[in-house]
C-alpha cells in the first residue's frame, strides 16, 4: 500500500501561521508545529520508499526539504526562513524522539538512564536511549537555551540562522550555546562521566 | 536550583571562561569565598564545560529510517463522517473534529484514528483498549463514545462526543470566578474520576489541558489515551497497573510514584486532582519543574515539600511570564491577603491531602476528597487532618538518614574548630562543605537505591527478571565506584542483596550481603543501627536457604543492638521480633514463636495503628503459630483477618495476599473443608505465577499444597504430577537441602503409600528424614512427623522390630516440644496403640490410651 502523496497544503495559511508565531502567537504555533511535523515525516518516509532499506539521509536535509515544500518564496522573508526552522528543529527533535521511542526504547528500567554521549553524531541510528536521554535532559534547561540546542543540533542552523530566529546576538547564541551544551553533560554525566 | 541561583552559576561559569585556564581554580575560590555549595556547582559546570567541547557540534545525520514508516494522512473521510480539521494529536492517533454529513443531522464530532503506516500491533492494541475503555464510562463529566468502525484503508477509528470548550484552569481566570465556583467545577471533575475509577480505569494523565469545561459550564474529562484498565478481579484502589517502563504521563503532573515509575493506582489520579486543585485555587503549579534537572525533578515531586496553597497565593511569580500574586488574586475577585486567608485551613489540608508523597496516604478514592470539598464548601468539617508532628519528624529522618548523619558529624566538626572559629573560618566552611557533600553523594545513593527497589519488587515487575538482575550487575558496579565511602557502599549493597534475596537469587544475594555486613562493621562498628539492619538482611537470607542454626544468632544480635539503640517501640525492633518469631516457629519452638509475635503486634499497633501491612504480617503470623500448636479455633479468625486486610491494603495481585490465602487454605485442609480450600490455593498459586514467574520458590510452595490437597481428595494422578513439578522447581529454586523441599516431597511420599507403594513410600520417607535432620537440628515436630510415618510404614511392611522404636521415639520428641495437650502428640498415642494391638501386645499399648484420647 503505498498512499498518494498529501495534498499541498494552502501556502497562505503556513505563511499566516509563520508570521502569527514568529510574533509570539503561542496558537499558531501550536498550529504549524503539527504540519511541520507531519511533512517531516512524510518526506522521510518518501524518501525511504524511494531507496533501497537502509539507505541513510540528513536530517538537516529533510528540514530544508520540508521548508521548500511548506513556505511561499516570495512572501517568505529572512526572519521568516529562521522562524520556521525554529519551529521545525523542534519538531525534527520530536520526529527523532518518537522514531526512538517506537524502537521500544522505553521498555528499560531507569527513567532517565545515562548516556555515551561521544563526539559522534547522533541519528535515527544512535542507540534510542541516548537519544531519549538527550531529550530528557533538554527538558531541564532554560527554554531558551533548549531553544538553541534544538536549532543548532536538530535543525542543523548556522548560530547566525539561529541568532535571526531569536532576535538575539550571534555572540548570545555562542554565549548560551556553551552553557547548555555543559548543562546538558552535567545531567547526562552527574560524576563527572 | 532557583532561577537565581542557576543565573548565578552561569555568571560565574562565564566570568571564569574569560579567564585563562591555569587562573580559573583560584579565581574562582576567591570569588566563591563565602558560599563553598556555590563554588562547587560552578566547578563542576566548568569540568562539564572541558569534557563537553566538541559534543553536539554537528546535527544528527547518518539518519536511517529503518522501522519509521510515516504517511501524510490521506483520508477525507471515514464511514459517514468527514475530518474537518486535526484537533488533537498523540502517539496513539490524531483526534480531527468532523461532521455526519449523511444529511440527516448536522453533528459535530470528534473523530480519533489511528495514524497511517502506524498500525503496529501495540499502538492498535492502545487504541482498542481506548476505546473499550470509553466505552464502558457513561458519565456527563466524561466525553461520550458516539460510534466508531473501520476507515476504508481498513484503519480503526472511533467518534467521540466533540466538547467546544476550554481548559478549566482558563474557563475560571478568563471569567474571574470566585473560588466557591472554582470548588464545584473541581467536584465535578473529581467525580467524574471516581466515575472511572469504578469501572476500573485509572486516567493518568489528569491536568487542566485534559478537563474542559463547555460553554454552558459542563466539565468534561477527556483524552483517556494513556489510561488503563484495572485487572476487573482485583479490588479498584491498590492495585498495580504499570511496568516500570510505562512512562507516559506529563512531567510536570507526574505523581511521585510515576516519577519513580512505581504502581499507578487509582491513587495516582487523586494525586493529580490534587494538582489540579492547587492550580485553581492559587494559580501556581506546587513545584516550578521546568527548566530543572531531572534529578531535580525526582526529588522535587518525590521529597520536597511544597508550600501550601495559602502561603504559595503570596509568593512571587514562578516564571518570568507566570501569574503574581495579585493577577492570580484578581482572577478570583479577591486580593492576595484576603486569599491567602480563605485558603490557609482546610483547603490547605484538603489539597495537601490528596498531595501526599506516599499513595496510601491521600485520598482513599476521588470521591472522599470531592466530598471533603463539598463539607468545606457547605461550612461542615472536612475530614482531612494535617500531619502530626511526630509524623514529619519521622518522614525528615526517614528521608535524610544521611543528612541527619552529616549533620551530627557536622556539629562534632564545630566543636573541634569552635576555638579558632576566626581564623579557621574557610577550613571550617570546607569540613563542613565536605561532610554536605557526603551526604549529597549518599543521598543519590538513596534514590538510585530506591528505584533498584522497585524494580525488584516482583508487585510492581512482575517477575520481568532480566532487566532487574541488568539493574541489579549495574548497582554492584556502581557500589565498587564508591570505594571512598564505604557507608554509601554498603548501604548500596544492602539492597542489592535484599532484593536479589526477595527475588529468590539466594546464591548471589549472599555474598552481596556479606559484604555490605563487613563493611558496615568496619566503618561504624559493631554497635550501629546500620550494623544491626545488615544482621538483620544477612539472617533473612539464611532462613530463606533454610540455614536456621546460622541465622538465629545473628536475629538475636540484631535484635539486641536494635532494643538498645534505637529505643521501643521502632519499627525495626517489631521487625527484627517478628523475623525471630517465624524463624522459631520453623525450629519447632511455637510457644516462643506465639510470645515473640504477640510482642511484634502489639508494637506494630502501637506505632502503625490497627490497619497496616506490617500488622498483618504480625497476625498472619501469630494465627500460623497458633494453628501449630493445635488452636485452630483461635487462629481462622485471625487468619481472615490478616487476609482482608491484606486485601485492602494490597489488592488481590500480590504477594502477601497469595501468602494470606496460602495460610488459610492449609488450616482448612487441616481440618478437612478442601472445598473451601481449593480456590484459595488455586488463587495463590496462579497469583504467585502471574507476579514471581515460573521459577520461584514459593511457585514451589503453592503447588506443594495444592497437590495435598488433591491427594486427599483422592486424585492421585492430579496430586502425582503436580508434586513431580513442585519438587524439581523446589530442587532447581531453593537448594536439593531445604526443609520446605523435605515438606513437599513429603507428600508425595504419602502420596504412594496411599497408592500402596509402600517401599516407594519408605525409601522417600527416609529422603525426607534425612534432610530434616541435617537442617532442622535433633529435634523438631517436623523430624517427629517422618519418624512416626517411617514407623507406620514399617508397621505395615511387617517389621515390628524396625517400627517400634521409631513410634517411641516420635511419642517423645512430640511430647516434650508441643505438650501433652497437643493432637499430634494425641495421633502418636493412637499409633502406638494400634501398633501393640496389631502386634499381639494390647498390654503394652496400655500407658498410651489415655493420651491417645
Amino acid at each position: 500500500m503505498d498512499p498518494a502523496p498529501a495534498e499541498p497544503r494552502p501556502r497562505a495559511e503556513v505563511t499566516g501561521l509563520l508570521r502569527a508565531a514568529s510574533s509570539g502567537d503561542r496558537e499558531a504555533f501550536d498550529r504549524l508545529f503539527p504540519l511541520v511535523y507531519e511533512e517531516l515525516r512524510a518526506l522521510a518516509g518518501r524518501q525511504l520508499r524511494r531507496e533501497s532499506p537502509g539507505h541513510t539521509l540528513e536530517a538537516t536535509g529533510l528540514v530544508h526539504e520540508a521548508y521548500v515544500k511548506l513556505a511561499v518564496p516570495e512572501g517568505a522573508g529572512w526572519s521568516d526562513r529562521a522562524h520556521f526552522f525554529a519551529i521545525a528543529s523542534r519538531a525534527m527533535r520530536q520526529v527523532l524522539v518518537d522514531h526512538a521511542r517506537r524502537r521500544g526504547a522505553q521498555k528499560r528500567g531507569g527513567a532517565w538512564a545515562r548516556t555515551t554521549l561521544s563526539g559522534k553524531p547522533l541519528g535515527l541510528d544512535t542507540d534510542p536511549e541516548e537519544l531519549l536521554a538527550l531529550d530528557a535532559a533538554l527538558e531541564g534547561l532554560d527554554p531558551r537555551q533548549r531553544q538553541i540546542v534544538e536549532m543548532r543540533f536538530f535543525g542543523g542552523m548556522t548560530e547566525e540562522e539561529v541568532a535571526e530566529a531569536l532576535g538575539v546576538s550571534d555572540r548570545t547564541v555562542r554565549r548560551e550555546w556553551v552553557k547548555a551544551r555543559a548543562w546538558l553533560y552535567s545531567a547526562l554525566y552527574p560524576d563527572g562521566g | 536550583m532557583d532561577r537565581g541561583r542557576r543565573e548565578r552559576v552561569e555568571a560565574l561559569f562565564e566570568a571564569a571562561l574569560d579567564r585563562p585556564a591555569a587562573e580559573r581554580a583560584g579565581w574562582l575560590r576567591e570569588a566563591c569565598w563565602d558560599d563553598p555549595e556555590l563554588h562547587d556547582r560552578v566547578e563542576r559546570l566548568l569540568a562539564a564545560h572541558e569534557r563537553a567541547e566538541g559534543v553536539l557540534e554537528h546535527p544528527p545525520r547518518g539518519v536511517e529510517l529503518l522501522g519509521l514508516r510515516v504517511y501524510p494522512e490521506t483520508l477525507r473521510r471515514v464511514g459517514p463522517y468527514r475530518l474537518v480539521r486535526e484537533i488533537g494529536r498523540g502517539g496513539m492517533g490524531s483526534v480531527y473534529l468532523a461532521e455526519r454529513d449523511d444529511d440527516q443531522f448536522s453533528q459535530q464530532v470528534a473523530v480519533k484514528l489511528v495514524p497511517p503506516g502506524a498500525a503496529s500491533a501495540e499502538v492498535l492494541r492502545r487504541f482498542r483498549a481506548e476505546r473499550q475503555i470509553l466505552a464502558s464510562l457513561h458519565h456527563p463529566g466524561i466525553a461520550r463514545l458516539l460510534d466508531g468502525g473501520v476507515a476504508d484503508d481498513a484503519r480503526p477509528y472511533f467518534v467521540m462526543e466533540y466538547v467546544d470548550g476550554e481548559p478549566i484552569d482558563a474557563y475560571c481566570d478568563a471569567r474571574s470566578l470566585p473560588l466557591e465556583a472554582r470548588l464545584r467545577l473541581f467536584c465535578d471533575a473529581a467525580r467524574a474520576v471516581h466515575h472511572a475509577h469504578r469501572n476500573l480505569v485509572v486516567h493518568r494523565d489528569l491536568k487542566p489541558s485534559n478537563v474542559l469545561v463547555s460553554r454552558e459550564g459542563e466539565v468534561r474529562l477527556l483524552d483517556f489515551g494513556i489510561a488503563k484498565l484495572l485487572d476487573p478481579a482485583a479490588a479498584p484502589h491498590t492495585v498495580p497497573v504499570t511496568r516500570t517502563g510505562d512512562r507516559l504521563m506529563t512531567p510536570q503532573y507526574a505523581a511521585p510514584e510515576q516519577v519513580r515509575g512505581g504502581p499507578v493506582t487509582t491513587a495516582t489520579d487523586v494525586y493529580g486532582l490534587g494538582l489540579l486543585l492547587y492550580e485553581l485555587l492559587c494559580g501556581r503549579r506546587p513545584y516550578e519543574l521546568w527548566g530543572r534537572p531531572p534529578a531535580e525533578v525526582e526529588r522535587l515531586v518525590c521529597e520536597a515539600e511544597p508550600p501550601r496553597p495559602g502561603a504559595a497565593a503570596l509568593l512571587p511569580a514562578a516564571t518570568p511570564d507566570g501569574p503574581t500574586p495579585a493577577d492570580s488574586a484578581r482572577a478570583r475577585g479577591t486580593t492576595p491577603e484576603r486569599l491567602r486567608r480563605r485558603l490557609s485551613g482546610d483547603l490547605d489540608r484538603i489539597v495537601m491531602t490528596a498531595l501526599r508523597k506516599e499513595p496510601d496516604r491521600r485520598y482513599p478514592s476521588a470521591e472522599q476528597l470531592a466530598a471533603d470539598v463539598e463539607s468545606y464548601l457547605e461550612g461542615r468539617p472536612i475530614a482531612a487532618r494535617g500531619d502530626s508532628p511526630g509524623y514529619r519528624v519521622r518522614r525528615f529522618a526517614g528521608r535524610h538518614r544521611w543528612g541527619v548523619a552529616a549533620a551530627a558529624a557536622f556539629v562534632a566538626v564545630l566543636s573541634v574548630y569552635a576555638a579558632t572559629m576566626t581564623v579557621q573560618a574557610r577550613r571550617v566552611q570546607r569540613a563542613l562543605e565536605q561532610a554536605r557533600l557526603e551526604a549529597e553523594k549518599a543521598e543519590q545513593v538513596t534514590a538510585f537505591t530506591l528505584g533498584l527497589f522497585e524494580a525488584g519488587d516482583p508487585t510492581r515487575t512482575r517477575g520481568d527478571s532480566l532487566t532487574v538482575h541488568e539493574m541489579l550487575r549495574r548497582g554492584v558496579e556502581r557500589a565498587e565506584r564508591l570505594r571512598g565511602q564505604p557507608a554509601a557502599q554498603a548501604q548500596m549493597l544492602d539492597v542489592v542483596g535484599r532484593v536479589y534475596r526477595e527475588m529468590g537469587a539466594y546464591d548471589r544475594a549472599r555474598p552481596v550481603l556479606e559484604r555490605a555486613l563487613a563493611l558496615r562493621r568496619g566503618v561504624l562498628g559493631e554497635r550501629h543501627p546500620a550494623t544491626a539492619e545488615s544482621m538483620h538482611h544477612l539472617g533473612d537470607l539464611l532462613y530463606a536457604l533454610g540455614r536456621y542454626d546460622d541465622a538465629e544468632p545473628l536475629y538475636r544480635r540484631a535484635l539486641a543492638l536494635q532494643r538498645r539503640l534505637l529505643g521501643e517501640p521502632h519499627a525495626d525492633v517489631a521487625h527484627s521480633l517478628a523475623s525471630l518469631g517465624l524463624l522459631l516457629q520453623d525450629r519447632g519452638d511455637y510457644p516462643a514463636a506465639e510470645r515473640l509475635s504477640r510482642e511484634a503486634l502489639a508494637m506494630r499497633r502501637e506505632l502503625f495503628g490497627p490497619e497496616h501491612a506490617d500488622v498483618a504480617e504480625s497476625l498472619n503470623a501469630l494465627a500460623l503459630q497458633l494453628q501449630l500448636q493445635g488452636r485452630d479455633a483461635e487462629a481462622e479468625p485471625l487468619l481472615r483477618e490478616a487476609l482482608a486486610m491484606r486485601r485492602r491494603l494490597f489488592g488481590l495481585e500480590h504477594p502477601a495476599v497469595a501468602e494470606a490465602m496460602s495460610d488459610l487454605g492449609l488450616l482448612l485442609v487441616k481440618q478437612g473443608r478442601l472445598d473451601e480450600a481449593e480456590p484459595l490455593y488455586r488463587g495463590a498459586l496462579a497469583a504467585r505465577r502471574r507476579m514471581l514467574g515460573d521459577e520461584h520458590p514459593d511457585v514451589s510452595r503453592s503447588q506443594g499444597l495444592l497437590a495435598a490437597l488433591l491427594r486427599r481428595r483422592g486424585d492421585l494422578a492430579a496430586a502425582e504430577s503436580l508434586y513431580t513439578a513442585a519438587i524439581e522447581l523446589g530442587r532447581r529454586s531453593m537448594g536439593p537441602e531445604h526443609p520446605d523441599l523435605a515438606h513437599t516431597m513429603n507428600g508425595l511420599a504419602l502420596l504412594r503409600r496411599a497408592r500402596g507403594d509402600l517401599a516407594g513410600a519408605d525409601s522417600l520417607t527416609r529422603v525426607v528424614l534425612g534432610i530434616r535432620r541435617r537442617t532442622l537440628g535433633g529435634e523438631h515436630p517436623s523430624i517427629a512427623v517422618s519418624l512416626g510415618q517411617l514407623g507406620g510404614l514399617l508397621h505395615e511392611q511387617g517389621d515390628f522390630a524396625g517400627a517400634e522404636p521409631l513410634l517411641l521415639e516420635a511419642l517423645r520428641m512430640r511430647r516434650s516440644l508441643l505438650g501433652d495437650g497437643h493432637p499430634q502428640v494425641a495421633e502418636s498415642a493412637r499409633q502406638l496403640v494400634a501398633f501393640y494391638e496389631a502386634a499381639g501386645r494390647p498390654a503394652d499399648a496400655a500407658p498410651y490410651r489415655a493420651l491417645a484420647r
